[in-house]
């Protein structure tokens, strides 16, 4: 599927352009996360139970469903968190990299 | 004396009148917000540069939301605001938060929780998949971002806020593929006095099933949910349900919403509404309820727990907050039992 949200109005605002795991996403200003990487994609992230790909559940901030990261590391709840240009989000948690001490 | 620190956790309806009363006693409440902008969920605000006009996002508690933003709005100054703010712990006369990274904790006299209500919400099998989401969180899209949930929308439970969402749906144009409810009938929707959160106007069951028929959108009662079909990565592709009869059947879908009706609550306790009385010798809650002539709260009225209704399944959220809680409170070094 291409995206899974489908926009009802408020179409007449600025583009912003986010990074989703590398590619370009184009959304809208006054979008959440949520909403920027859903109305172009399926899904949020990768579920770490291993039960696949999840998108999001309450939509306020109670149901830990939504979290995603920046390529920084940050973890940011997709809804309700803004999208803003220049974001650089990953759907999958970044591994841990352990310095090499041999 | 010095002044009594009060802290208000939350910034719905109930949140932003404690602030006013506060404010009118006086005092500088700390106002903790866990959203971006204050109004509570009911009364939950669009962006600043959307355009649709409080009677198209509201409906029939247009004035009321409007009378609510702008009561929260003339009280910049004369409140301390934290918004996105969470508030995590109550203990030893202090609130616990985290805001993004940071964490703070705040002390106080008297603490007000005006921390609204949630979904009920209980699993079936297949809820995990992308694309099902709460009742609640169905109508967050719609009146917060202006999206549907998905192309074909199935929503099922029970209550008022299943016929309520699903028409809002409808007349914003969305698909919606079916309601499900579990419940019996549709005229129960109507005789619903203990529902404080919604005024009665809003969930008129007529109105709602009315708007429904209209659009063709298929009603079936006293269905029992069998599971949310679909695939690991790419989500939910249909709902499975058991009819009244025993039969099972199956809806094409690409979105659930899911939600049932909160408990009955006790017929002796009426609608109320709230006095805040400030005790700043007190430690903990400051809130009374004052019993008089009936009315409806501005707010939803804290969710119950399992105490209440100890047959019902705890939801997906809820199982992390206790799991969290019981962590919390048998790590290293806590005093308490």
């Amino acid at each position: 599927m291409k995206g899974r949200f489908v926009r009802l109005g408020e179409t007449d605002r600025p583009r912003i352009v986010l990074h989703v795991d590398g590619h370009p996403v184009t959304a809208l200003e006054g979008d959440t996360l949520m909403v920027a990487l859903l109305s172009t994609g399926g899904t949020l992230r990768q579920s770490e139970f291993g039960d696949g790909r999840r998108a999001g559940f309450c939509l306020m901030g109670a149901c830990q469903d939504c979290w995603v990261w920046t390529e920084g590391g940050d973890r940011l709840r997709a809804c309700s968190t803004l999208a803003a240009a220049g974001q650089r989000v990953l759907t999958s948690q970044p591994e841990a990299t352990w310095p090499n001490l041999a | 004396m010095a002044e009594p620190r009060i802290i208000i956790v939350g910034a719905g309806p109930s949140g932003v009148r404690a602030a006013e009363a506060v404010v009118k006693a006086g005092l500088r409440p700390i106002v903790i917000d866990e959203a971006r902008r204050a109004g509570g969920q009911i009364y939950r605000r669009q962006p600043d540069n959307f355009t649709r006009p409080y009677k198209k996002l509201y409906g029939t508690e247009a004035a009321r939301a409007k009378a609510l933003h702008e009561s929260f709005d003339a009280l910049q100054g004369q409140i301390d605001y934290l918004p996105e703010t969470l508030v995590w712990n109550v203990a030893d006369q202090h609130v616990w938060t985290a805001s993004g990274n940071a964490q703070q904790t705040l002390p106080y006299d008297a603490l007000i929780l005006c921390t609204g209500a949630t979904d009920r919400l209980m699993p079936v099998k297949g809820w995990n998949l992308a694309g099902t989401y709460s009742l609640g969180g169905a109508q967050v899209a719609l009146k917060s971002q202006a999206v549907s949930i998905g192309r074909e929308v199935v929503f099922m439970g029970s209550g008022p806020l299943l016929y309520l969402v699903a028409s809002q749906y409808v007349q914003a144009g969305a698909k919606v593929a079916a309601v499900l409810d579990t419940s019996a009938s549709g005229a129960r929707v109507r005789a619903l006095p203990d529902l404080l959160a919604l005024p009665s106007v809003l969930w008129n069951g007529v109105q709602l099933t009315r708007a429904l028929a209209k659009a063709g959108v298929p009603v079936h009662h006293q269905i029992t949910p069998v599971e949310v079909v679909g695939a690991a990565d790419s989500g939910v592709t249909a709902v499975r349900y058991r009819t009244a009869s025993g039969a099972e059947k199956m809806i094409a879908c690409d979105a659930v919403a899911v939600g049932y009706q909160p408990p009955p609550r006790n017929p002796a306790r009426r609608p109320c509404s709230l006095r805040i009385r400030l005790r700043p010798s007190h430690a903990s809650l400051a809130t009374a309820a004052r019993r008089g002539r009936p009315r409806q709260c501005e707010g939803r009225l804290p969710r119950r727990g399992r105490r209440e209704n100890p047959r019902r399944s705890l939801g997906r959220g809820e199982r992390k907050t206790r799991r969290a809680r019981r962590a919390f409170r048998s790590r290293p070094g806590c005093k308490r039992r």
